[in-house]
């Protein structure tokens, strides 16, 4: 678990500096670009606790009713600071249920799955609500899979031996870098998409098997992933100043 | 097409392999000096049809011998051809079916619980890893007697 949470340190403050590189670059191009009132450069328009976002994964469940053979009914709740930080809590059902060749059948069955996080957005002060942001969370599962149908042989030895491997249990720790965009639709309603870069911190192996998928992260080969979520801005407003009133 | 598409970059065939075989180094017993088998040949035993895992293979420095996973003992015979010495080694086993993958299906691991042997040519047999696995590293090391 130290190691873990050396590792998550290390991205969270990786993913940190790099917000505020940028930002600080883009204000210092600004102040040289356009010459505005200071009090709009250093400002905020959107107050502290602008509201909670709230969101579906939409991709997912469309990618099952087409035929895939895994995947997770995923929701999201943002904490919207400012418009531009979002502390992040990602959770969700996953599950799998595929056939090989062979007709060896692997099943995870339904698990829980969180991901915790921070999502910055680049168009913090921007008039539209439309963004563009890069983010970094912390995923965790516990889950078991079957595996029935399995087939052993051996050419010299002689022998077929067929197998079910029943309740077999397994957890895992990973990373993931965010980076999408939004569009506002109507109102507080946005759609967007995002593309993940995952990376397994952790994987607790079956003392029978090594898990094919894990929920939440996707098959365990995959390193990236591709959202397309809906989102609902419950608005909040707390904290709300004159200065960021507009 | 479309879920294909998005969904089966990473399959890759069975890049793990499924096969867990039994690595043997071979060693002299005198002073620890890696072994050679000029001629050997290797079968096990019983085996229903008698047939040979090597048979009369040249310069052999390894021994990597698939294990009889339907029982918890196998046996094999090695045969130096060269000094007409036949050894025999037994292994006893506890079988762990295992899932690799999609691609490599389920496979036998193994984890040696004990070996005997006989003590014609070998002269001890060094446990350094019990368990076997489709990685196949070295398991055991076999020390073989020079002055016969």
């Amino acid at each position: 678990m130290e190691k873990i949470s050396g590792y998550i340190t290390k991205w969270l403050f990786s993913i940190l500096l790099l917000t505020i590189c940028y930002s600080s670059y883009s204000q210092t191009v600004k102040q040289k670009e356009v010459v505005k009132p200071k009090k709009e450069k250093e400002g905020y328009r959107y107050p502290l606790l602008k509201g909670l976002m709230v969101g579906v994964n939409i991709f997912d469940p469309v990618m099952m009713v087409l035929g895939k053979e895994y995947g997770s009914y995923d929701f999201s709740a943002e904490l919207n600071l400012y418009n531009r930080f979002f502390p992040t809590w990602e959770f969700g059902i996953g599950r799998a249920n595929t056939i090989n060749e062979n007709d060896m059948e692997y099943i995870s069955k339904p698990a829980f799955y969180n991901r915790f996080g921070m999502n910055y957005n680049f168009h913090f002060n921007s008039p539209r609500t439309d963004f563009f942001y890069v983010g970094a969370l912390y995923g965790y599962s516990s889950f078991k899979f079957d595996v029935l149908n399995a087939t052993l042989t051996d050419p010299y030895w002689n022998y077929t031996i067929k197998t079910d491997l029943l309740n077999l249990k397994s957890s895992a720790h990973w990373l993931e870098i965010v980076g999408g965009i939004r569009v506002n639709i109507y109102k507080n309603l946005s759609m967007g998409w995002s593309v993940r870069y995952k990376s397994m911190l952790k994987l607790n192996m079956s003392t029978h098997g090594d898990p094919w998928y894990v929920p939440g992260y996707g098959k365990q080969s995959d390193n990236l992933s591709f959202n397309y979520s809906i989102y609902y801005q419950l608005p909040l407003n707390l904290f709300k100043t004159e200065k960021n009133e507009r | 097409m479309i879920v294909n598409i998005l969904t089966s970059c990473s399959e890759d065939g069975c890049v793990q392999g499924n096969v867990s075989l039994l690595t043997a180094s071979l060693f002299t017993a005198e002073n620890q000096k890696p072994f050679i088998f000029d001629s050997v040949s290797v079968r096990g035993i019983d085996h229903e049809k008698d047939s040979l895992l090597l048979k009369k293979a040249l310069n052999v420095k390894m021994l990597q011998l698939p294990i009889n996973g339907s029982k918890e003992k196998t046996a094999y015979e090695i045969y130096n051809l060269r000094n007409k010495q036949k050894d025999t080694i037994t292994l006893f086993h506890q079988n762990i079916d295992y899932f690799i993958s999609l691609d490599c299906g389920c496979a036998f691991f193994f984890h040696i619980d004990s070996i005997k042997h006989t003590k014609y040519q070998i002269d001890s047999i060094r446990l350094i890893n019990p368990e076997i696995t489709n990685q196949n590293g070295e398991n055991i090391r076999i020390y073989y007697k020079m002055a016969i």
